[in-house]
């Protein structure tokens, strides 16, 4: 991305977005495989003075999942090149100099973001954690990216401006299974939508997820879906992920707390 | 993607070194982007955003040719857009005057990218006769296209609206935009009766206009069919009761092509360079460019004919479907009246597939057919007796009297 557009990326809420930039296509697999990144902001010009799209098919061969923006300048050179990222699917554009004023372009992101990996999870879960408040979800969600082996409930209370023992409450009231083990479950769904990408080995998946040993969150995984992470990429869609926990995890606990 | 036949165009543009006219291409792109956005597609950055976003684009319209008639469109295209909520009729309406300048220049699918962003400026409630005008301009562009589904299904929305708002006109029109449908398709019979009977409703209804219409796609489905005096006499009554240039033109352009089909080639010549002098569409103009190359190989003129060629050539990325068919077979055909039958094979089955491949039916059998016949070609002499005008029947030497007596007055 060139200085100037990197600029106004970087000058829009510097609380809300980290940015981590790349000079070339391979540094960009690397920086997705490794780093919590959850979607990319592309310039088909990355590498060379002629815009060109394979770069930018690569990435969403490899990463499905990943929302990817293409921003851009607009020159007939770069026309083509549009039209064939049209046509394998990557469609939204931020054209520079015509569309990036702060607010579109803050929205422009905030629309693409809606379609992450870890959106995507938190929709997911939207009804079982509906009557959590919003600073809870908030913070549940900021927790997929949290080292995975330090999940606490401290450090989720913390980030939701609560104490540890109204945050537990919440859970308890709502006949939900204890905070950690929620965490757990969702940084699981997540870690699953990742493995369906064929980008993505175990191993950057655990390190994307802040696991300081693959094998834990190996143990997890059989733990919770009864299938190992190999097995999982091939035999689980999302909505089955998504129906296993739910009704191994939170049906019973549910009932359990209607009865009481 | 959005917008994409603006991109393709530019692409091409740029591919052909024409710098120019690609940054006109992205002109009409960001235009349409900008219309999306106080539309309310794709979502907004509010009042600042759309202030820059309008700022950046007419920064980029006024590097633009002044004198080019396109950038004239974008520039009212972009005065138009309402900045504090005001009613967006005058947006619509220079919408409207863009798809129809697109129309004219053959860039039909272009065409139909703004007719839905002019038709999306109603809001959700579009009123009938609005809603009937865009379908048929939709049906028309469509049909052009070669997407017969499409077309019809336009064609049938506009009818019924038509019907609901009581506008004859309209409804008439919708019929004809059917039976043009038809004729597209190779259903010849069915496409002549509908327009007959859109013929006898609107002289009853005393809609000139539309009867001149109905008699220019009468003589159109006869010319198909091969009745070709009938087509002439339906084609110029279409022409004495027409008073709409464009509408005249367009029927020259028919009586032209039936003229030259049965020998009358210097009345053809004439009708074509009326059209040609006249200030008319892309489609209109290129079509006479088009019926000249073929009067010409007919008339053995290796020259003219070469130039005609070369003058439609330039023309053909923005010809609709049928008409590069024509292209193909005008060309086709000509070469193998000069002796080159195996170039000349190679365009007739370059056409056949273009055909086979845009559902052209009636095209494709008419390759079929002379690719057929183009072996006796190979051995044929040339023929004299085509160079010189064939006697007419009356009623055709009266036709070219009318037509010279135009020209004159034309000039």
């Amino acid at each position: 991305m060139p200085a100037e557009r990197l600029f106004r990326l970087r000058s829009l809420d510097p609380d809300r977005f980290v940015w981590e930039v790349v000079a070339t296509w391979p540094e960009a697999v690397e920086a997705i495989r490794g780093l919590p990144v959850e979607m990319a902001v592309v310039d088909p010009l990355l590498g060379g003075q002629t815009p060109r799209t394979h770069g930018i098919g690569r990435l969403r061969q490899f990463f499905p999942s990943l929302p990817l923006l293409v921003y851009t300048e607009l020159a007939p050179a770069t026309a083509g090149v549009l039209l064939e990222l049209g046509r394998a699917g990557i469609r939204r554009v931020v054209v520079h100099r015509f569309e990036d004023a702060p607010g579109a372009l803050r929205k422009a992101l905030l629309a693409e973001l809606e379609q992450s990996a870890s959106q995507q999870v938190i929709q997911g879960l939207g009804d079982i954690l509906r009557e959590l408040p919003t600073e809870i979800r908030a913070a549940l969600e900021a927790m997929l990216h949290a080292p995975g082996d330090g999940i606490t409930v401290t450090a989720l209370a913390d980030r939701a401006r609560l104490t540890r023992r109204t945050c537990e409450r919440w859970f308890t009231k709502l006949g939900l299974p204890s905070p950690r083990v929620v965490m757990v479950l969702t940084r699981l769904l997540y870690a699953h939508r990742l493995l369906l990408d064929p980008g993505y080995t175990v191993e950057d998946v655990s390190l994307k997820l802040g696991y300081s040993k693959t094998k834990t969150l190996q143990m997890h995984l059989r733990a919770v879906f009864g299938l190992t992470a190999g097995e999982l990429r091939v035999s689980m869609s999302v909505d089955d992920a998504l129906a296993t926990v739910t009704q191994r995890y939170f049906t019973p606990a549910r009932r359990a707390a209607v009865a009481s | 993607m959005t917008h994409a036949p603006f991109l393709e165009r530019a692409r091409d543009e740029h591919e052909r070194d024409r710098d120019l006219s690609a940054r006109l291409a992205l002109g009409a792109y960001l235009v349409s982007r900008l219309a999306d956005r106080v539309l309310g597609a794709n979502g907004s950055g509010g009042r600042e955003g759309l202030l820059w976003q309008l700022d950046a684009v007419r920064r980029h319209l006024r590097d633009l040719p002044a004198d080019s008639p396109e950038a004239a469109h974008l520039h009212g295209i972009t005065d138009a857009i309402p900045l504090e909520g005001q009613p967006l009729a005058s947006l619509r309406l220079s919408l409207m005057a863009y798809a129809y300048f697109l129309e004219h220049e053959g860039r039909l699918e272009e065409g139909l990218e703004i007719l839905a962003l002019a038709v999306r400026t109603h809001g959700p409630a579009v009123p009938p006769v609005d809603f009937a005008a865009s379908a048929l301009f939709a049906g028309r562009l469509n049909r052009l296209l070669a997407r017969w589904t499409t077309a019809t299904a336009c064609y049938a929305a506009a009818e019924s609206a038509a019907g609901t708002a009581n506008d004859t006109v309209l409804v008439l029109r919708a019929r004809l935009g059917c039976s043009g449908v038809h004729r597209g398709q190779g259903n010849l019979p069915l496409a002549c009766r509908m327009a007959e009977e859109v013929a006898s409703s609107a002289r009853q209804g005393g809609l000139r206009e539309v009867e001149a219409m109905a008699y220019a796609d009468i003589g159109a489905a006869l010319m198909l069919e091969g009745r070709k005096v009938e087509a002439i006499q339906a084609i110029y009554k279409s022409f004495l009761l027409s008073d709409d240039l464009l509408q005249r033109t367009r029927v020259l352009g028919d009586l032209g092509i039936a003229l030259a089909d049965i020998g009358a080639y210097d009345a053809a010549r004439t009708a074509f360079e009326i059209v040609l002098r006249s200030k008319t569409s892309f489609m209109v103009r290129m079509n006479a460019v088009l019926e000249l190359m073929d009067l010409e190989s007919t008339r053995s003129d290796r020259m003219a004919f070469q130039r005609r060629r070369a003058e439609a050539e330039a023309g053909r990325s923005r010809m609709p479907p049928s008409m590069v068919a024509d292209l193909y077979y005008k060309a086709g055909v000509g070469l193998a009246r000069f002796g080159r039958v195996a170039r000349g094979r190679e365009l007739l089955e370059a056409g056949q597939r273009h055909a086979e491949e845009h559902r052209l039916n009636a095209w494709y059998f008419r390759f079929e057919k002379v690719l057929a016949n183009l072996t006796a070609c190979e051995h044929r002499e040339p023929d004299a007796t085509a160079t010189a005008d064939q006697e007419q029947p009356p009623a055709i030497q009266e036709v070219a009297i009318g037509l010279r007596d135009f020209a004159l007055q034309a000039t």
